[in-house]
C-alpha cells in the first residue's frame, strides 16, 4: 500500500545535496554560535535563531518542490570503519520526510518570532534561543534518517534538548520536577525502543531501513520488533500509559510548549511508526495494538480535558487526544489520513499554544476562571485562538476536520466498528471541552484582577498567529476531496484513495456541532444551572484526577523504586565503594612511591638514562639472539 | 652552482617561509617601538597559517631533496600540518600574554623551534637529522629560561644538560651506525645493513638512537626533564612544548626505524612495547600523586607519550596511522588544558589543583572546555580522545599485542583519577570568589576553535582520517 516507503530510490542531484544539509546544518551553527556568544548578544541571539530557521524553511520548500517533481534523494556518508563495524550516516529525503521539513521548519520558524515578544527581558535568552535551534536540528535529523540506529541518537537529542527547553525555568521546582518526568517517563518507551534496534540488528543484521523494509521477515518476529519500537513512540508521543509527563511538562515556557507538544517532538513517534510502516506491516498485529493504544489514548486524554482549569492542560490533553487519533489512523491502515492529521495538527495546535501563550502573557494566569470576558479586549488573539478551535473540534471547511474524518473513515472501511464509534465519541467530547474553553476565556464577564488593563500582544506575537491561523484555515484543503486529495497522493505515492463517505462525514460534522452546542449551553448562556453536574460525582472525581494515573505510578513504581535504591546504596557503599577506595588508595600509594625517583637532581636523572639504556641494550641483545 | 638549480624551491615552501618569518619577527624586535612590538604575535600567526597553506599545497607530493637528505612525503606533511595547527592555535591564545622576555625574541625562538621541528620531520639523514634537533630543541632551552624565576631558570638547566646528554648519545648511536655501514641516508644504510649479519654495534646503534629520540618525546626512562619543564617555564612556552616539538620526534622515528633499521624490527618494536609501558605506567601513576596542574599535565604528557609509543610497538602502516591520528588529537586536548592554564594563571589564579575550585561558577565555557579536553584525554566518547585510543588499541590488538592493548585500557582507568579530581574541584567545589573570570578574547577563540574541534574529531574522526588517507 504505501509505495513510497519500500525500498527508497536513491538519486543524488549535487545540488539538493547541499540544499538537504544545508536544512540541518543551519539550526545546529545557529545554536554553536549561541553557546559561545550567546550570553553577550542577549537579546540579539533572537536574530541569529530565526534568520538560521528561516532559511532552512526557504530550503525545505525547495526541497519539497524537488519531491513533487518526482525527485527523491539519499545522502550517505560512512560515519566511521573500525574492523567489519562501517555504520553510515545519512539523510534522506521523500515525501515522508519533506512533509515533515515544512512542518518542523515552519512552526519552528513561527513559534521563534512569538518568543522575541514572549521571552521578552529573559535573562537566560541567548541559551533559550540555542535550545530552540539544537531541538529543532535534533528533529530534523530524526525526520531525515534512513537509518534506526541514527534515528536513535537524534531522538535521543529531541529528548535532551526538550528536557533543557521544559525545565528552562529550573528555578521553579515545578518546572524541573516536570522536565525530570518528561525524560524518566519516555526513557521507559525508549528502553523498548532501544531492545527493539537490538532484536533488529540480531535479526536483521542491520539497521538500514532500505534493507530491512526490503527484507521478509515472520510475522510473529516483526511484530514483536515493531511492537518495541512503538514503546519509544509511546513515550515520545504521550500514548497511553506513558501520557502522564505531557500535561506536566506545560511548566515550560508556552512557546516551548507549542514547539515541542504540536509540532515536533510528540510528533515524532508518529512519524517513527509512519516511518517504520513496512515493518509494522510485515506483522500485522502490531498495527492492532497501534490502532488500540492510540484509540485508548484519544478516548481517556478528552475525557480529562473535559474537567481540566488549566489553559495549557486542557490544550495538553487535547493533544494527547488528538495524537492518539494519529495513531489511530496509522493503526487501522489509514496511513495517509494518520500523517495528514500530523500536518494539519501542527499548525492548529501550535496557534493554540501561542493564542493561550499570548492570553497568559496579557492575564498573568494559567486558570482559566481568571479570564473570561477577553474577546474585545485581544482581538487577533481571540478571533484566532477560535479559529484554531473550530480547527480542533473538526467544523468544516477548518483544517482539522479534513483530518479527523478522513482517520474516522478509515476505521469505518476498514471495519473497526468499535474503534470508529470511541472516535465519534471522542469527536464530541472535543468539540465540547474546546469551547468550554473558547466561551470561558473570551466569552461573558471578566474574572480576575488583571482583566482590566489587558491589551492585545505585540505584533512580533500576533502575526505568527495570523500565520497559523490562516494554515488552520486552508492547510486542511490539501487533503481534501476538492483538490483530489492531494496530500494522500503526494504521501503515498498511489492514487488510490478513499472516496468520501457521507455518513462519516455527516456524523462527524453532526457530533461537533452538538459539543459546541452543548458547551454553548453550559458555558455560553445561564439557560443551564451552575450545579448541574455535581463535583461530589464519581465520574467527575475520576476525571479531575486524571484517573488516578500519577498516584498509581507514585505507589507502584516510584515508592518500590526508591525503596530497592536504598538498599542497593548501602551495599553500594559498603562493598562496592570500599573496592574502588581500596584501588584507588593503593594506586595513589605507588605513585607516591614512584615520585620518589624524581630527586630533582639532574645527575640522578642522567644516572637513570644511563642505566634504562645499559638494561635495554641487553634486553635487545636477547632479543636479536646476538651474544 | 649547479645544485641549486637542481632543487626544488616549492616542496621547500613551508620550511622557507617560517625560516622567513623567524627572521622578519626576530629584526622587528630590534626595530619596532614597544607599542608596534606587541604585532609581532600577529605577524608570527601569520607566517605560521601561511606554511600551514603551503603544506596544503604540496600534500599529495612524494619527492627528496639535497641528494636524499630532505624527504617530502605525506607522513612527514601530516605532522608538519599538525605542528603548524597546534603552534597557531597556541600563538593566537598568547596575543595578549605578557611575555618577561620581548615579544619579538619569544615568538621568532618559537619560530626557529617550530623549523627545527619541520626539518626534523622531513628528515631522511643521521647529519640533516641530528642538525634538525639540535635547531629544535636549542630554542626551547632558552624559552624555558624565560621566566626571570629559580623555578623557570633551574628548569632550563635541567632541560639543557640532559639534553645535552641525550643529544651525545644520539650522536653516539648515529656514528656507530656511520661505522657500520659508510652512509649516513636513512635507505643507503638499509641497503647496507640487508647486506650485513646483525651484531652487537647495530643493537648498541639503535638503542642510543632511540634514548637521544626518546629523550624527545619525553619516554620513561628518559622522561625527567619534562615534569620540571612544564611546571617551571612560562606558560605559553609550556604550551608549546606540550604540543608541537614530539611531532618532529615521532615523525623521525618513522622515518628512520622502518627504514634503516628495518633488518632489527623485533628489537625496536619490543624496545618501543617496553617504553609504552613504562611510560604509562609511571606517567599515570605518578600524576595520581600530583597537586600541581601543570605538573600533573606534565606526568599526563609522559603517559600519552606511552599510548603513541603503543603504535611504534604495533609497527604497521596502521599502527603508525593510528598514532599520527592520536598524536593530533592528544596535542590538542593538551594544548587546550595548557591554554585554560594560561587563561587562569595570566588572571592571578594559582596553579595548584585546588586553586580551579568553583572555576565553572566564574567562567563556565573555560570549565567547560578544560572538562571537555580533559574527558578527551581520558577518552571517554564522544570525544576525539576516545576515536584515537579506539583506532590505537584496536591496532594493537590486531598485531597481537593484546596484552599491549590490555595495559593501555587499564591505564587509562587509572589516568581518569587524577584527570577527575581537577574536573571535581571545577564543578563541585565551592569558588573562592564569585566574581567572574575574564579572558581575553583570542585566547576565548583558541580553546573554542579546540573543543570544536575535539567534538568534531569525536563523532566524525573520518573527516580527518580521509585526509591522512587512514
Amino acid at each position: 500500500m504505501v509505495d513510497a516507503l519500500a525500498p527508497f530510490v536513491t538519486t543524488v542531484t549535487p545540488w539538493i545535496g547541499h540544499v538537504m544539509s544545508l536544512i540541518l546544518l543551519l539550526p545546529v551553527a545557529s545554536f554553536l554560535i549561541l553557546v559561545v556568544f550567546g550570553k553577550k548578544m542577549g537579546e540579539r541571539s533572537s536574530y541569529v535563531a530565526i534568520s538560521a530557521v528561516a532559511a532552512s524553511f526557504l530550503l525545505s520548500i525547495i526541497a519539497v518542490l524537488f519531491v513533487m517533481g518526482g525527485g527523491r534523494a539519499e545522502l550517505s556518508f560512512t560515519w566511521l570503519s573500525v574492523g567489519d563495524f562501517h555504520p553510515t550516516f545519512g539523510l534522506l529525503l521523500d515525501p515522508l520526510s519533506a512533509m515533515m521539513l515544512i512542518v518542523v521548519t515552519l512552526v519552528s520558524m513561527l513559534v521563534q518570532i512569538f518568543s522575541v515578544g514572549y521571552m521578552h527581558g529573559d535573562k537566560r535568552i541567548g541559551w533559550f534561543f540555542a535550545c530552540l535551534s539544537m531541538f529543532t536540528a535534533s528533529m530534523l535529523l530524526v525526520v531525515y534518517s534512513p537509518n534506526f540506529a541514527e534515528t536513535y541518537i537524534a531522538w535521543e537529542g529531541v529528548g535532551v534538548f526538550s528536557y533543557l527547553l521544559i525545565g528552562f525555568w529550573f528555578e521553579k521546582r515545578s518546572a524541573s520536577q516536570a522536565a525530570k518526568k518528561a525524560f524518566m517517563v519516555t526513557r521507559v518507551g525508549d528502553l523498548g525502543f532501544a531492545i527493539g534496534l537490538i532484536l533488529l540488528y540480531v535479526v536483521a543484521g542491520t539497521l538500514d531501513m532500505n534493507k530491512i523494509f526490503g527484507m521478509d521477515l515472520q510475522a510473529p518476529l516483526a511484530a514483536l520488533i515493531a511492537i518495541l519500537i512503538f514503546c519509544g513512540a509511546v513515550g515520545k508521543s504521550a500514548q497511553f500509559p506513558l501520557h502522564v509527563w505531557l500535561p506536566d511538562a506545560m511548566e515550560g515556557p508556552t512557546p516551548v510548549s507549542a514547539l515541542i507538544h504540536a509540532a515536533t517532538m510528540v510528533a515524532a513517534g508518529v512519524y517513527l511508526v509512519a516511518r517504520s510502516y513496512p515493518l509494522f506491516e510485515m506483522g500485522p498485529v502490531s498495527l492492532e495494538v497501534v490502532a488500540i493504544i492510540g484509540t485508548i489514548t484519544a478516548f481517556i486524554a478528552a475525557s480529562i480535558a473535559l474537567t481540566a482549569t488549566d489553559i495549557k492542560r486542557v490544550l495538553a490533553y487535547s493533544t494527547v487526544s488528538q495524537l492518539g487519533y494519529m495513531m489511530m489512523g496509522l493503526g487501522v491502515g489509514a496511513f495517509a489520513a494518520g500523517m495528514f492529521h500530523l500536518f494539519t495538527h501542527a499548525f492548529f495546535k501550535a496557534l493554540l499554544f501561542l493564542g493561550a501563550g499570548s492570553v497568559i502573557h496579557a492575564v498573568h494566569s494559567q486558570e482559566i476562571h481568571d479570564m473570561g470576558g477577553l474577546g474585545p479586549r485581544m482581538k487577533i488573539t481571540s478571533l484566532t485562538f477560535i479559529i484554531g478551535g473550530l480547527a480542533l473540534a473538526g467544523v468544516p471547511p477548518f483544517s482539522g476536520f479534513w483530518s479527523k474524518d478522513e482517520i474516522l473513515l478509515g476505521a469505518y472501511t476498514s471495519g473497526h466498528t468499535a474503534i470508529f464509534w470511541v472516535g465519534i465519541l471522542t469527536a464530541l467530547l472535543t468539540a465540547f471541552y474546546t469551547f468550554r474553553l473558547i466561551f470561558i476565556v473570551f466569552f461573558g464577564k471578566p474574572r480576575g484582577h488583571h482583566v482590566d488593563h489587558v491589551h492585545e500582544s505585540p505584533p512580533v506575537m500576533s502575526v505568527p498567529l495570523i500565520i497559523l491561523g490562516t494554515l488552520a484555515l486552508v492547510a486542511g484543503m490539501v487533503g481534501s476531496p476538492y483538490l483530489g486529495h492531494f496530500f494522500q497522493v503526494f504521501i503515498t505515492n498511489s492514487h488510490e484513495v478513499e472516496h468520501a463517505n457521507m455518513f462519516v462525514m455527516g456524523l462527524s460534522i453532526a457530533v461537533a456541532i452538538t459539543g459546541i452546542f452543548a458547551a454553548w449551553l453550559k458555558y455560553g448562556t445561564r439557560l443551564l444551572p451552575s450545579g448541574v453536574i455535581s463535583k461530589d460525582n464519581p465520574i467527575y472525581k475520576l476525571l479531575v484526577n486524571k484517573y488516578y494515573f500519577d498516584e498509581l505510578y507514585y505507589y507502584v513504581l516510584i515508592k518500590p523504586t526508591h525503596a530497592i535504591a536504598k538498599y542497593v546504596l548501602s551495599f553500594d557503599q559498603k562493598i562496592i565503594d570500599g573496592a574502588v577506595n581500596g584501588v584507588a588508595w593503593v594506586s595513589t600509594k605507588v605513585g607516591s612511591g614512584l615520585r620518589q625517583i624524581q630527586t630533582g637532581y639532574v645527575q640522578n636523572y642522567a644516572l637513570y638514562m644511563l642505566a634504562g639504556l645499559i638494561v635495554l641494550i641487553i634486553w635487545s641483545f636477547k632479543i636479536l639472539g646476538v651474544y | 652552482m649547479e645544485w641549486l638549480q637542481q632543487v626544488n624551491w616549492f616542496v621547500l615552501a613551508p620550511e622557507l617561509i617560517i625560516f622567513s618569518f623567524a627572521i622578519i619577527v626576530l629584526v622587528g624586535e630590534l626595530f619596532l617601538s614597544a607599542n608596534a612590538k606587541r604585532s609581532l604575535g600577529v605577524v608570527t600567526l601569520i607566517g605560521l597559517i601561511a606554511s600551514l597553506a603551503s603544506v596544503a599545497g604540496i600534500w599529495n607530493i612524494e619527492t627528496t631533496q639535497f641528494n636524499g637528505m630532505f624527504s617530502v612525503d605525506l607522513t612527514a606533511n601530516i605532522l608538519k600540518a599538525i605542528l603548524l595547527v597546534t603552534t597557531s592555535l597556541m600563538v593566537l591564545g598568547a596575543l595578549k600574554s605578557r611575555f618577561s622576555m620581548g615579544e619579538g625574541e619569544f615568538f621568532s625562538l618559537i619560530l626557529f623551534s617550530v623549523l627545527g621541528t619541520m626539518f626534523m620531520a622531513s628528515s631522511a639523514d643521521l647529519i640533516m637529522l641530528f642538525i634538525a634537533l639540535e635547531l629544535t630543541v636549542l630554542p626551547a632551552y632558552v624559552l624555558t629560561a624565560g621566566r626571570r624565576s629559580a623555578r623557570s631558570s633551574e628548569a632550563a638547566l635541567k632541560y639543557f644538560l640532559l639534553g645535552i646528554v641525550a643529544s651525545v648519545i644520539l650522536l653516539y648511536g648515529m656514528t656507530l651506525l656511520f661505522g657500520l655501514t659508510g652512509q649516513t641516508n636513512f635507505i643507503a644504510i638499509a641497503k647496507e645493513l640487508a647486506k650485513q649479519k646483525i651484531d652487537a654495534t647495530l643493537a648498541v646503534a639503535m638503542l642510543m638512537i632511540i634514548v637521544g629520540l626518546g629523550f624527545k618525546v619525553a619516554a620513561v626512562p628518559f622522561h625527567f626533564w619534562a615534569p620540571d619543564v612544564y611546571e617551571g617555564s612560562p606558560v605559553p612556552v609550556a604550551t608549546y612544548l606540550a604540543a608541537g616539538p614530539k611531532a618532529g620526534g615521532f615523525a623521525a622515528i618513522i622515518h628512520l626505524f622502518p627504514v634503516a633499521l628495518a633488518s632489527v624490527k623485533p628489537a625496536w618494536a619490543m624496545v618501543f612495547a617496553a617504553l609504552a609501558v613504562l611510560s604509562m605506567t609511571v606517567g599515570n601513576f605518578v600524576a595520581l600523586a600530583q597537586n600541581q596542574i601543570r605538573r600533573l599535565l606534565g606526568y599526563s604528557a609522559i603517559a600519552h607519550t606511552g599510548y603513541l609509543l603503543i603504535g611504534l610497538a604495533v609497527a604497521d602502516q596502521i599502527g603508525y596511522s593510528s598514532m599520527i591520528f592520536y598524536f593530533f588529537v592528544y596535542s590538542l586536548a593538551a594544548l587546550g588544558a595548557f591554554l585554560v592554564v594560561l587563561a587562569t594563571t595570566e588572571r592571578g589564579i594559582g596553579e595548584s589543583v585546588t586553586d580551579f575550585a568553583g572555576l565553572h561558577k566564574r567562567a563556565p565555557m573555560v570549565a567547560f572546555a578544560m572538562a571537555v579536553f580533559l574527558f578527551s584525554l581520558v577518552g571517554l566518547p564522544p570525544l576525539a580522545g576516545f576515536m584515537g585510543k579506539l583506532f590505537l588499541f584496536s591496532a594493537a590488538v590486531k598485531s597481537n599485542l593484546i596484552w599491549l592493548a590490555v595495559v593501555a585500557v587499564l591505564n587509562s582507568v587509572v589516568s581518569f583519577g587524577y584527570y577527575v579530581t581537577v574536573i571535581r574541584q571545577m564543578y563541585l567545589a565551592p569558588p573562592v570568589t564569585d566574581k567572574a573570570m575574564p579572558v581575553s578574547a583570542p585566547l576565548y577563540l583558541s580553546i573554542m576553535l579546540i573543543v570544536a574541534a575535539i567534538i568534531v574529531l569525536g563523532v566524525y574522526p573520518t573527516a580527518f582520517l580521509s585526509i591522512i588517507n587512514l
